[in-house]
């Protein structure tokens, strides 16, 4: 990684957990540190986009519910399209003019990984569940974190390493 | 273990030149009970380019200074001051810390600058894993076996303890430490040098000292003539293993009672950990059972374990009772 210019979210996960027996239309709640780590990635200069497998309806409807729509650039559902996210992820990245290896994408699933692969990116665990985590390190993600306010570290990292003179 | 230069400079100003032509691709090189292992474990992030600093003759010494303080060299070895009858005399608390350190063959190679800045010992960093402080961007530590070498205090990027038991000891009698600097002398509290994970030329490192900077004193204030002092390490065996926990007490009692306090917890988190809640409890109190129980329950509110390991706080906490229980007014 040589610096980071944008962060992609799978809001399911990465920004609001969702239990695997949760009722459908049950509401998401964003994580307690989603709203600060996302405005101190925003004043770092971050474009911060949100890629979807909801419909783009309920995509948007959590993110205003839960106060963090101001922070996006960009919002897409990948239902609206082809279905698949690598696509809808190609797609955001087009219409923010990011290139792909200077962009994250945060997801807790192994084709979140996949994706991310598949477009250029980065792909982050988001390590909610350690040992859920562990099992993900195999599909050799490009990092992770165990919580939101790490990202601004991590952006910082990134170009405080490749800055380092040696 | 991978291809390595080294230097042998005989003058601190000399060693500084070479760090500085090298960036973060060399690094000091004393006792070598970290450097030397962490090249033979092949880590990414070990040097190239070691700077022996064993030539330069006026690190390593133990005097008493015009103030009754005491300064010591960076290359003193640790078993040196375990030795030192004018350590053992003044700051009987950090003799019995540092005698606790490792094994006593470690403790004739490792050197004070060392132990302060020795790296952390997390077991996926020293296996070559490829995280934060080996070339790569996740913590191991934070999702895997986090039992023994893992924060318990919350973390940053890197979860690992940091394990030097010196700086939890020094801590407590309010010690600094000196950095030779292409700029000058550079002054810092035990404190300001290990504030946990911070990124410094571009690397996390558990210490403040940039790459082209030298450790070359400590200094300790002269000990307070009504202190009560005392170190407590709770490890897997009685020798070699780091801290599970540590405590490092220094309360400066009048008339049975506590006028100023330090507690310093070891092995539980990134950096030494100051409790200066309990601190300023204690102050005005004599240390009786209910003060020490009240004290307890006051300690470490901002404990946030991973999933192995609460039981460190279940031990830092044991550690203080029986830690202010010995210092009973």
């Amino acid at each position: 990684m040589t610096g980071i210019d944008a962060i992609v979210f799978e809001p399911i996960g990465s920004l609001a957990d969702m239990s695997a027996d949760a009722a459908p239309g049950t509401p998401l709640h964003a994580y307690d540190d989603a709203a600060p780590a996302l405005a101190e990635l925003k004043s770092l200069g971050v474009t911060l986009i949100a890629v979807s497998n909801l419909p783009l309806p309920e995509l948007t409807r959590f993110l205003t519910a839960s106060g963090l729509s101001e922070f996006f650039d960009d919002t897409r559902s990948s239902a609206s399209t082809t279905g698949d996210p690598t696509d809808a992820l190609r797609e955001a990245l087009a219409a923010t003019s990011i290139a792909p290896d200077r962009a994250l994408y945060i997801t807790d699933t192994s084709d979140g990984l996949r994706a991310a692969r598949a477009t250029g990116m980065h792909g982050i665990l988001m390590m909610n569940d350690p040992d859920e985590a562990m099992k993900l390190t195999a599909h050799n993600p490009a990092g992770g974190i165990v919580s939101l306010l790490e990202l601004p570290d991590f952006v910082r990292f990134v170009s405080a390493r490749h800055d380092s003179p040696h | 273990m991978k291809k390595i230069a080294v230097y042998r400079p005989t003058t601190t100003d000399e060693a500084i030149r070479i760090l500085s032509s090298h960036g973060s691709e060399a690094a000091v090189y004393a006792g070598g009970t970290d450097l030397l292992v962490r090249l033979k474990n092949r880590l990414t992030q070990a040097p190239a380019y070691l700077v022996d600093i064993k030539k330069i003759n006026d690190l390593r010494y133990i005097k008493e200074d015009a103030g009754g303080g005491v300064r010591i060299g960076a290359l003193t070895k640790l078993a040196e001051i375990v030795e030192s009858d004018l350590i053992a005399q003044k700051y009987p608390m950090l003799a019995r810390a540092i005698g606790m350190i490792s094994s006593p063959e470690l403790r004739n190679a490792s050197t004070i600058g060392g132990d302060l800045l020795q790296e952390v010992w997390c077991q996926y960093l020293r296996g070559g894993y490829s995280c934060w402080r080996n070339g790569g961007y996740i913590c191991y530590g934070a999702i895997g076996d986090n039992s023994y070498y893992h924060s318990a205090m919350g973390g940053r990027l890197c979860y690992a303890v940091y394990p030097g038991d010196a700086a939890t000891a020094l801590i407590p009698y309010d010690a600094t430490v000196k950095l030779a600097t292409a700029s000058g002398v550079k002054e810092l509290t035990l404190e300001q040098l290990v504030p946990g994970d911070m990124m410094v030329d571009g690397r996390i490192q558990s210490h403040v000292v940039r790459s082209n900077e030298i450790l070359t004193e400590v200094v300790i204030p002269a000990p307070k003539p009504e202190s009560r002092t005392s170190f407590e390490k709770l490890r897997p065996r009685g020798v070699w293993d780091f801290a599970m926990a540590a405590l490092a007490l220094n309360l400066h009692v009048r008339n049975a009672v506590v006028q100023d306090a330090r507690v310093v917890f070891g092995g539980i988190a990134g950096r030494p950990v100051r409790e200066r809640a309990v601190e300023e409890f204690l102050k005005g109190k004599s240390v009786t059972g209910d003060v020490i129980t009240q004290a307890v329950a006051l300690s470490l509110a901002g404990a946030a374990p991973l999933k192995y390991n609460a039981m460190k706080i279940e031990m830092a906490k044991g550690l203080l009772a029986s830690g202010l229980d010995s210092l009973r007014t």
